[in-house]
């Protein structure tokens, strides 16, 4: 063999080499399926509590009923941005200072600055608030913004109890979290509806051997606290770390933990160098060329196809499907 | 066998209800169920019952319940509330992770949710979707959203675009978008009417007009606004007027080839695009000018119809079209059916001629025309309701409580259809509330036939086994003795649900407090 005829030999070899290396190893293409989700029948429910939560301090009232503020699938895809006011109470504080539903509450000015954005947030304000301290607040009503103040006083009668959700993520961490009812949230020092408690997690997430258990309640994640189990969702979607850092609380007794996220290895799909060698794969079938095309293989779980020097062509097998995929 | 076994059999078999399991979805008062689906989102292989529902009193109040079977109980597992700009729902398996998910539509496009457990959706595809106003009251399933276009048993996106369709094609690679590949189908403008008849009103708004139609041949939206009672008097018109609209289309195999290709019918022309590798080209393939054109005068054929449907099974698709007979003194219905196994030369199934493989005409007008397989040999039999061409005056008259409506089957044999009915049937519809339902569920029983349910009464829902006899009376005929009945609210709807990998159909009840879900297993 001369050297002409080496050269594109060892392309071809060093080709089949790369792909073999890409294609050796049968990763996973799906995340774990619902059905390896473990969650305990014990926490299949909130516990029941309510006598309790009835006996907590009420906090303040300011007769606003507030919001997620996303209203449209668009505005979903985004991390809410302030608080919708879904009802004013008649003849409260709220009334008072000009909020009416519909507004949008961006952020509270005094006696702390912070953003809203999540229900709890505000809940833990007329919590910590004490009757008669102004509150200074930055309302969006149909675009404009201006500010207004509000004057919490003495609530009287506990508010109603929050309806949680829940939330999966099976992707990077194989968990499920719902939502801390309002006893478990405030002795983690959050709001109502705040707290995310771990209820499943799947036979392979990687927060099991990290020591993440059942029935711990999230309070942070990489030193945000958790306004909401979607938190802890967004943290998990949007870092580039391969571990977030988990403040939880088991026992009363606040834990750290660096749970470690997995990710998905994914399959060599196409592999090409021009004129000399080709190779794809898409979902069941395989074909790979070499050498302009004198040597063309493809297959299918239900046949294959060997075409040599464009005319010498071996089939076996439902040949039609394989016209088809070729297209 | 022991007396006591007997017994316990047949009390066994009474306390069964049948062949059938009936199990009741809770409607919450102050709600109404408008739609049911089948849909198994959590990956268990068990399908949910999803319900979409709205508030009675209260304007764009939406949301999705869904409920797992427990035995002869339901269990509900998640409540959705739908944001106002959600037009349409669906459901598949979009995303990877096992279980199929709510697909929901609005103005922008397709987007993903899997209900009860992430609050947050997933942007599927971007498209601008034919119906931008979301309905206060409703949101359709579009069941056609939804469907394995490539066949690589992935769901893919259909939809309807003005004058276009969206067809994107899902796929799982690692880094790739899942939907990134997008053909946009471009019906020809000049020939895209609106080619068949309304079947059902959607809404109308107060404040301006806007209404969405869901049509046999086409999709359709139309937008008015105007101050119609400006000072007392109706003004002279709209002042913003919107229609946009795109034939509904059929997926059937063109070439034998083994994958879906599409075709769009127009009023004068059928369209067909060739699937290559799940992508569509912008331009039809062929482009076929129609024998029976839906022109203007066919708008008040209530005869009319037109359906893409295999009828020799040879993976080809073939035509059928059903339109009043203008020739004939009589009235009188024509069913053309065209194969392209019959055409040998010219263009492609209508040939040069545009003369039909085979006729069969009926009396009378012609009501929903259906292809379906009874007798489970793959070749779609043909399933007609007649009524008489005095309907109207009968009506008017009240001279009678009921109307006689005539159900005739005609067999497919070896892909032609016979030319005398296999089955006819005779139903009286009570004209106060009076609404026939005549639909063949599939094989129930086992013995090869499919069974009919019928709901000729509008308290009662009744299945009706069919049977073959041979000899001099050869032919099929429907057993009068019920093989399973309901009674039901007299102002209920039933919806017959087909799940797609399942011949057999689930029936839904929505009454105005409870959904009654019957499963024939």
């Amino acid at each position: 063999m001369n050297r002409a005829a080496l050269a594109p030999a060892l392309l071809v070899a060093l080709a089949l080499a790369l792909v073999g290396a890409g294609c050796a190893s049968a990763l996973p293409r799906e995340s774990p399926r619902l059905r390896a989700m473990e969650e305990p029948l014990a926490l299949a429910h909130e516990p029941d509590d309510e006598a309790v939560r009835r006996e907590l301090a009420p906090g303040t009232f300011t007769g606003v009923v507030v919001g997620d503020a996303r209203a449209s699938l668009d505005a979903m895809l985004e991390e809410p941005e302030g608080l919708l006011v879904t009802a004013v109470v008649e003849n409260s504080p709220a009334d008072w200072a000009g909020i009416e539903p519909g507004d949008l509450l961006l952020e509270i000015q005094t006696p702390e600055a912070r953003a809203l954005r999540w229900p709890s947030e505000w809940r833990q304000i007329e919590l910590e608030s004490e009757p008669g301290t102004k509150l200074v607040l930055v309302v969006d009503r149909a675009g404009a913004e201006r500010t207004c103040e509000l004057t919490p006083e003495e609530r009287l009668h506990p508010p109603e109890r929050i309806i949680g959700d829940r939330i999966r993520e099976e992707q990077r961490a194989g968990v499920v979290l719902r939502t801390a009812t309002e006893v478990e949230a405030r002795a983690a020092g959050l709001g109502p509806g705040g707290g995310a408690v771990v209820v499943g997690l799947t036979r392979e997430s990687p927060w099991r051997p990290a020591g993440v258990r059942f029935g711990d309640l999230v309070r942070a994640v990489d030193g945000v606290e958790v306004a909401h189990p979607m938190v802890v969702l967004e943290r998990i979607r949007a870092t580039a770390e391969d571990e977030v850092e988990l403040e939880l609380v088991r026992d009363g007794e606040r834990v750290s933990v660096q749970a470690p996220l997995t990710r998905r290895e994914g399959e060599t799909r196409e592999f090409s160098i021009p004129l000399v060698f080709r190779y794809e794969k898409e979902n069941d079938r395989t074909s790979w060329g070499a050498l302009l095309g004198i040597v063309h293989w493809e297959s299918t779980p239900a046949a294959w196809r060997l075409r040599l020097l464009w005319f010498l062509r071996m089939s076996r097998g439902d040949a039609d499907r394989l016209e088809s995929a070729e297209g | 066998m022991s007396a006591s076994l007997v017994i316990a059999v047949v009390l066994a078999t009474a306390q069964s209800g049948g062949p059938a399991t009936l199990r009741s979805v809770p409607v919450e008062a102050g709600w109404s169920a408008d739609e049911v689906a089948l849909a198994d989102l959590d990956g268990d292989g068990q399908r949910e019952v999803l319900v979409a529902m709205h508030a009675d009193e209260r304007a764009f109040e939406r949301r999705l319940e869904a409920w797992r079977s427990n035995g002869t109980q339901l269990e509900r597992v998640t409540s959705l509330a739908l944001t106002r700009d959600v037009v349409a729902f669906a459901h598949g398996d979009v995303l990877a992770g096992g279980g199929e998910e709510l697909v929901l539509f609005n103005a922008g496009g397709a987007f993903a949710l899997r209900p009860a457990e992430e609050a947050r959706p997933v942007r599927l595809l971007a498209a601008d979707f034919l119906w931008q106003a979301a309905d206060p009251e409703e949101a359709f399933h579009w069941e056609g959203g939804v469907r394995d276009i490539d066949g690589d048993g992935l769901a893919d996106l259909v939809l309807p675009e003005p004058d276009s369709l969206a067809i994107a094609v899902q796929r799982r690679a690692e880094g790739a978008e899942s939907f990134g590949v997008v053909s946009r189908v471009r019906v020809p403008v000049d020939l895209a009417e609106p080619g068949a008849r309304e079947r059902g009103g959607r809404r109308r708004n107060s404040g301006g007009n806007a209404e969405g139609r869901r049509e046999g041949g086409s999709f359709s939206i139309g937008l008015q606004i105007g101050d119609d009672e400006a000072d007392g008097e109706r003004s002279r018109g709209p002042l913003v007027s919107v229609a946009e609209h795109v034939p509904a289309p059929a997926w059937l195999d063109w070439d034998a080839d083994g994958d879906l290709d599409l075709l769009l019918q127009t009023r004068t022309m059928l369209h067909v695009w060739i699937q290559e590798a799940g992508a569509f080209a912008e331009a039809p393939r062929l482009s076929l000018a129609l024998p029976v054109t839906a022109g203007r005068t066919r708008e008040l054929d209530v005869s009319y119809s037109a359906h893409a449907v295999d009828l020799d099974r040879d993976a080809r698709a073939d035509y059928a079209v059903f339109a009043s007979d203008k020739a004939s003194d009589d009235v009188r219905t024509q069913g053309l059916f065209f194969a392209q196994a019959a055409v040998e030369t010219g263009p492609a199934l209508f040939g040069a001629e545009g003369t039909p493989a085979s006729l069969l005409v009926f009396a009378g007008f012609l009501s929903d025309p259906q292809f379906r397989d009874l007798d489970g040999d793959g070749l779609p039999e043909l399933v007609v309701s007649t009524f008489r061409p005095d309907l109207i005056d009968q009506i008017r008259s009240a001279a009678s409580e009921s109307i006689e409506i005539e159900m005739f089957v005609y067999r497919n044999k070896a892909g032609t259809l016979a030319r005398k009915p296999e089955l006819a049937k005779r139903f009286d519809v009570a004209l106060d509330e009076g609404e026939l339902k005549v639909e063949f569920l599939g094989d129930l029983t086992g013995d090869r036939l499919a069974e009919l349910l019928v709901r000729d009464r509008p308290e009662k829902v009744r299945v009706l086994s069919m049977r073959a006899s041979t000899g001099r009376e050869a032919g099929w005929s429907l057993l009068e003795k019920p093989l399973w009945e309901l009674g039901i609210a007299k102002e209920a709807r039933v919806e017959i649900v087909r799940p797609a990998r399942d011949a057999r159909p689930a029936l839904f009840v929505l009454e105005p407090a409870q959904v009654l879900w019957v499963s024939f297993e």
